[in-house]
């Protein structure tokens, strides 16, 4: 064993259990008797600051390099609201809101790197670590809700729909035929919607807005606990949480319940790690942190109530719960063997006595036995990206394989250790069984990348520091920084690249808004694509066509004569009521990104609809046009 | 926090969003008033009673169980069409009043035998184990033995921490924590092991 340690009181090195140090016989018997003493007991809390080191020999040094840290963090917080002050999303390209960023903007990212790492290398107080991912978080996405000023996400909007109907109605009906699956899993909405009585039903917007900030300080709270019950060396856990958000691409933390359940399922684990690791039969012996052991009899309620609110929440995240406990309690990584079945009772009886209705009818939509075909769904969804989304799309992909490389790195440094965790790496490994079980819409790869997050991140940083060697302290800050570095640019192109569609404007806003107030009950509306703020209010009223989600012959049919074939949809619908076409800004920005018609197509189709005499335009925010087909006997 | 400021933080907050709800107040300061007693409120005192050492585990598990209440509040209103925000906020409300006023667990009477019988074994275990709350206790402690062959060949550092661990008679002194004094912390001090800093 290599340890050095420097006290205050004069240079005293302790090498293989020697101790060598300037003084008389006594003074060292006294040492050797101290140290005798220490080797028994249980390494110090490094979380409470009582290793010795530099910052205790040194305390007024230390507070300076604290304040000097935070003084850069306020640098890089003003640096990045210069760099992006007055800057207009609609500059937005094919590479979303990066096409923005500005030469502060870039400066203050690096700088905010380099002081987190300096202040890791100088075992900053644990305080001036949360301030640097306070700052992250607060920029990176704060900075969306700030400069958007509107709900990021087409997705998002459905939400506040289903919030909508339970305010309005005050129940949610699980026999719905539109948008069934939230009313099934009500969770979020239920909660979602008593917590906009209590702040006033006015402020839903502005509570989505800013959802993503407060998911991710969730997230931050939630990581920091899990890293801290899978090891007491902050450096890992710091740098782990640092790894974390630097490699969270995905933007699943958006207003949705996706973006509730996941840190609850990350609390989850957190509880499992404290109370029911099971120590005795690990493959390699690994150190048990101190003080935050927690006993079952704690846990267990704890656990109970977040799996009943994953379980009535979410659809993917019980099945992970139930996958990541099985594992960890199948394979010895834990004890207690009630927790998994608590786990698989609570899932499967909300999905077939709640939601039954629901689950019976999508049985068949669980892909058993297929895990290639699953993963390849969701690269398949990103095959017909054009221009700068495609770069986008390698983004994400090059941070989720850094990441990986990196943990695998970690892996390998503490397996060679003997010090390889069983537990952390079986939670690791433990998403992968999704992808043999559903392909959850073609989505389940970034799930999967999802769910591995923490414990990928984990095992990142244990590459950086593998063990609790106080050498090479520069070495592995500079490792830790360049990582970071490579990865950054990555991680913004992935998050920040689809933001050009992912931004609607107040215009659009108000122009779906006036259809959704003065269309009739059962009235047909047709859009142009899924990605406009979509159904948010009264939308179990209407009946919506997207004209991308048909089949390609259909669209081509379409694009040929849209006055004419889009009449034909729209007398489909009830012959007294009228018909709509929407179009939107969004729409057209998201197709000419991503597909699936050519470039250009919903403006010929807005041209051709203004042309026909047939139509009349309902409302034009400039941004938005509803086109309303007047029909024999029914109402304007 | 002391459980009488606790109590004073949750009842002023509880009264604070009370009052702007009933009155429907439409001013900005409904927004973070209510926010912030839907989000922290009710988990607050059960959050604290987990006597965890960790400010921030203490705000995560307050925010964790608040929202979990929340949801469960919210969802089982709307499932059993029973929609009222003033019932919901009341629940809300009653919830995190108990957090704050009801006893310690060994404090009741049902538990309290057993409260007495840990301080019975208490003196006779290692010093350290007779502080449950924190983790290391009498139930972890013997749930752990049996199994369990302690080898301990000498050497200290690090790779040896894992059997540190597992050495109970060794443990030094550990910090109070939320103010409960330990039972290792009423040894006099001379009978104390000297604190492990290092060498």
């Amino acid at each position: 064993v290599s340890q050095s340690v420097e006290q205050e009181n004069g240079a005293v090195i302790r090498e293989a259990g020697t101790v060598y140090r300037s003084g008389g016989r006594a003074e060292r018997r006294r040492i050797n008797r101290q140290s005798a003493v220490s080797a028994t007991a249980p390494m110090p809390d490094l979380n409470g600051d009582h290793r010795p080191g530099e910052r205790d020999a040194h305390p007024i040094a230390a507070s300076r390099l604290d304040l000097q840290a935070v003084a850069s963090v306020l640098l890089a917080i003003l640096l990045w609201v210069a760099g992006i002050w007055g800057a207009d999303p609609r500059d937005m390209t094919d590479i979303g809101l990066l096409a923005l960023f500005t030469v502060p903007m870039v400066a203050a990212l690096v700088l905010l790197t380099a002081s987190f790492f300096v202040a890791l290398r100088h075992k900053a107080a644990e305080w001036v670590l949360a301030v640097h991912l306070l700052a992250f978080i607060a920029l990176i996405h704060g900075t969306p809700a700030a400069l958007f000023g509107t709900v990021r996400y087409g997705w998002s909007w459905k939400h506040l729909g289903i919030v909508d109907y339970i305010l309005r109605t005050g129940q949610v009906d699980t026999t719905i035929s539109t948008l069934q699956v939230y009313h099934s899993w009500p969770g979020f909405f239920g909660g979602t919607a008593l917590l906009t009585e209590m702040t006033g039903r006015s402020n839903l917007q502005h509570l989505a807005t800013w959802t993503q900030v407060a998911f991710n300080l969730f997230n931050l709270l939630a990581a920091r606990f899990l890293l801290r019950s899978l090891t007491d060396d902050r450096r890992v856990i710091w740098l782990g949480l640092w790894f974390l958000f630097v490699t969270s691409w995905l933007g699943l933390d958006y207003f949705s319940p996706q973006g509730l359940a996941f840190p609850l399922y990350v609390v989850l684990l957190g509880l499992l790690v404290r109370a029911y690791r099971r120590t005795g039969t690990t493959w390699h012996p690994v150190k048990r942190p101190q003080q935050i052991k927690m006993r079952p009899l704690v846990a267990l309620p704890l656990m109970i109530m977040l799996m009943l609110v994953i379980a009535s929440s979410h659809q993917i995240t019980p099945l992970m719960m139930m996958l990541a406990l099985v594992t960890a309690c199948l394979f010895r990584g834990s004890r207690g063997w009630y927790v998994p079945v608590l786990a698989v009772a609570l899932t499967l009886g909300w999905a077939f006595v709640v939601a039954r209705g629901y689950t019976l009818d999508h049985l068949s939509a669980l892909t058993i036995g297929q895990p290639v075909q699953n993963g390849v769904d969701t690269l398949e969804k990103s095959a017909d990206v054009r221009g700068g989304q495609v770069l986008v799309s390698y983004g994400g992909r090059f941070t989720t394989a850094a990441g990986l490389a990196m943990a695998a790195a970690g892996i390998y440094q503490v397996w060679r250790r003997r010090r390889l965790d069983r537990l952390a790496l079986l939670l690791l490994l433990s998403p992968m069984l999704l992808l043999g079980v559903t392909e959850y819409g073609g989505e389940v790869l970034f799930r999967v990348v999802l769910f591995t997050g923490p414990f990928m991140a984990y095992f990142a940083a244990l590459a950086v520091y593998p063990d609790k060697s106080e050498g090479s302290r520069n070495r592995r800050a500079i490792i830790g920084a360049v990582v970071t570095v490579v990865v950054l640019p990555a991680f913004l192109l992935g998050y920040y690249g689809k933001d050009a569609h992912n931004y609607f404007t107040p215009a659009e806003i108000k122009a779906v808004g006036w259809l959704y107030d003065h269309a009739e009950p059962n009235s047909v509306i047709v859009v142009g694509s899924r990605n406009y703020p979509q159904r948010f209010r009264n939308y179990e009223n209407f009946v919506t066509l997207s004209i991308a989600n048909e089949p390609e012959d259909s669209r081509n049919r379409v694009l040929a004569d849209p006055a004419e074939r889009l009449s034909r949809w729209l007398n489909a619908g009830p012959s007294n009521k009228p018909g709509y076409v929407l179009i939107t800004r969004s729409q057209k920005v998201g197709n000419d990104l991503i597909g699936p018609m050519p470039i250009g197509a919903l403006d010929r189709i807005e041209q051709a609809l203004s042309l026909s005499p047939r139509y009349q335009v309902g409302i034009d925010t400039g941004d938005a046009v509803v086109f309303v087909l007047m029909r024999t006997g029914a109402r304007p | 926090m002391g459980r009488n400021s606790l109590r004073a933080v949750v009842l002023a907050a509880t009264t604070l969003t009370a009052a702007l709800l009933f009155i429907n107040d439409t001013t900005p300061a409904r927004l973070p008033v209510a926010l912030a007693f839907a989000l922290v409120i009710p988990g607050l005192g059960w959050a604290c009673r987990l006597r965890l050492r960790d400010r921030g585990d203490t705000l995560l598990f307050a925010v964790t169980i608040s929202i979990c209440l929340l949801v469960l509040v919210g969802e089982g209103m709307a499932l059993l069409r029973l929609w009222s925000v003033t019932g919901g906020f009341l629940i809300l409300a009653a919830i995190g009043a108990l957090g704050v006023c009801l006893p310690q667990p060994f404090r009741l009477p049902l538990l309290s035998r057993f409260a007495k019988a840990r301080t019975a074994v208490a003196p006779k275990l290692p010093p350290g184990l007779a502080n449950g709350s924190a983790g290391h206790g009498l139930d972890e402690h013997l749930a752990d033995l049996p199994p369990r062959r302690i080898h301990y060949d000498g050497y200290g550092g690090d790779e040896m921490d894992h059997r540190a661990d597992e050495q109970p008679q060794h443990r030094t002194e550990e910090r109070p924590h939320d103010g409960h004094a330990s039972a290792e912390q009423q040894i006099p001090p001379d009978e104390r092991e000297k604190p492990a800093t290092g060498v």
